[in-house]
């Protein structure tokens, strides 16, 4: 009988299910709520209803919160619960050196440290103990003088997860970004597919970015709703990654906060804002 | 929500309306716990539904007018002070008691109930039932779900895609 109900009233059942596991189970059990339960309006609506947790912090190790935090009990169930020693991960058995480079949807992106790997990245997850070890970067898919620059100049290639936002939870997608003193270039890699696929490259010139010749130019990346950012290292601008329209693009930061740290995060009503970490909260708000 | 002005200036008795459920069954109830309903609400607010006319209701039935309204009068004195910012902890939780009670049904009179809940617009009453279903769902496995909610065994291609999925995704299954 309650199979019978309309799109909207299920919709309306799905979005007062508390955990995701039963959201997800719901979502397989026939054709009709999986189209329902996967639309990337409903969860959308889901996920800011149901915020995640926060649990602690991951370093070498995981750092939970503790009492009087609201989170606490949570937190120390999932630390009894969850292996942050990442052992599970056969592929770092032999060195047990690793780094954990991003946390996002409840997944880790580390940076395996050993003498046979020269560029190892595992996505892990150490409550259900599944890992999947990314296929090297393929460089082949770089403009030739960024390849040249990180073939020979050794050029560090940094990554970080996408966090799943409005897509289904269960793909993994890394970016992978390298930079050169003339030009920067992002690859994307997904789990559908299993491989690195070209995502979008620019030279600084072309963004009307003027950048040190030496060193890292990007800093402090940030996420929100569907974009990256990277503060530009002595400038006044943020790059931008959209990650669905895969262009770049560049950002100003308010006026008169050159000088300072600043992040973006999500504020809700699909606005991006400016963080200021010294605790004040810009009035400035980026869609 | 705001309850209706009772602009008749018929102080001390409280106004009220009739409604005729599906199978003509006259319900008469204060004009505050009928206007739970967004739907009536406005019919209400214009005058109407007093006397002997009444506010048909062709989509629900005796039984289910019955049920529906039994939350109205519950609930009424709650909404009409505004979601009741100043109700004590002890009315909130015999409200809360008697929600819980409230939904604790047949399976098939909780379906009658989110679709009355949906056509009268009743808001209250739509995120009880539905939050009554959901919770249902609750520690179910996808083949429990099923049952629960009264859809036919799957079909072999069904039960393909659902152990499909838990290969795929077994972590939402241990």
């Amino acid at each position: 009988m309650l199979a019978a109900l309309t799109d909207d009233l299920l919709q309306e059942i799905f979005i007062r299910i508390a955990t995701p596991a039963d959201l997800d189970r719901a979502s397989a059990t026939c054709a009709s709520f999986r189209r329902l339960i996967t639309d990337p309006s409903f969860l959308r609506r889901y996920h800011s209803r149901h915020p995640p947790l926060l649990i602690g912090l991951v370093s070498l190790g995981l750092y939970i919160v503790e009492e009087p935090h609201p989170n606490a009990a949570a937190a120390r169930s999932l630390a009894g619960a969850a292996d942050f020693s990442f052992r599970f991960v056969s592929h770092l058995e032999r060195s047990h050196r690793h780094l954990p480079l991003d946390v996002c949807d409840g997944r880790v992106l580390l940076q395996c440290i050993c003498d046979r790997c020269q560029w190892c990245r595992v996505v892990c997850d150490p409550l259900s103990r599944r890992y999947l070890v990314l296929p090297p970067v393929d460089l082949d898919l770089l403009p030739d003088g960024l390849r040249v620059s990180v073939k020979v100049r050794g050029s560090p290639i940094e990554t970080l997860l996408v966090p799943s936002g409005d897509c289904e939870k269960k793909s993994i997608r890394v970016i992978a970004w390298m930079q050169s003193d003339i030009e920067a270039a992002l690859l994307l890699y997904s789990s559908v597919t299993g491989r690195w696929s070209f995502g979008t490259s620019t030279t600084w010139d072309a963004l009307g970015l003027k950048v040190p010749p030496e060193g890292s130019q990007l800093m402090f990346p940030c996420y929100a709703y569907g974009c990256f950012y990277w503060k530009v290292k002595s400038s006044n601008k943020w790059l931008k990654f959209n990650v669905n329209t895969m262009e770049f693009s560049t950002l100003g930061y308010p006026p008169d906060q050159d000088a300072r740290n600043v992040l973006i995060v999500e504020a809700g009503q699909d606005c991006a804002r400016i963080y200021l970490p010294s605790g004040l909260m810009d009035s400035a708000f980026l869609t | 929500m705001a309850a209706p002005e009772s602009g008749d200036g018929n102080n001390g008795a409280a106004r009220m309306v009739t409604l005729i459920s599906s199978d003509n069954t006259r319900f008469e109830v204060e004009a505050a716990a009928a206007s739970l309903s967004q739907t009536l609400q406005l019919t209400i607010l214009d005058g109407g539904g007093g006397g002997g006319d009444g506010i048909p209701l062709p989509n629900v039935d005796s039984a289910t007018l019955s049920k529906v309204l039994e939350y109205c009068i519950k609930h009424a004195p709650a909404a009409a002070n505004g979601g009741a910012p100043n109700a004590t902890a002890v009315d909130r939780a015999e409200l809360e008691r008697f929600d819980n009670e409230f939904v604790n049904i047949d399976q098939s009179v909780l379906y009658s109930l989110i679709m009355a809940a949906h056509n009268l617009e009743i808001e209250g009453l739509q995120s009880l039932v539905a939050k009554k279903v959901a919770d249902m769902i609750k520690g179910k496995s996808p083949m429990e779900i099923r049952r629960t909610l009264g859809f036919p065994d799957p079909t072999p291609e069904e039960q393909a895609e659902m152990n499909a999925h838990m290969l795929e995704y077994g972590w939402a299954y241990e």
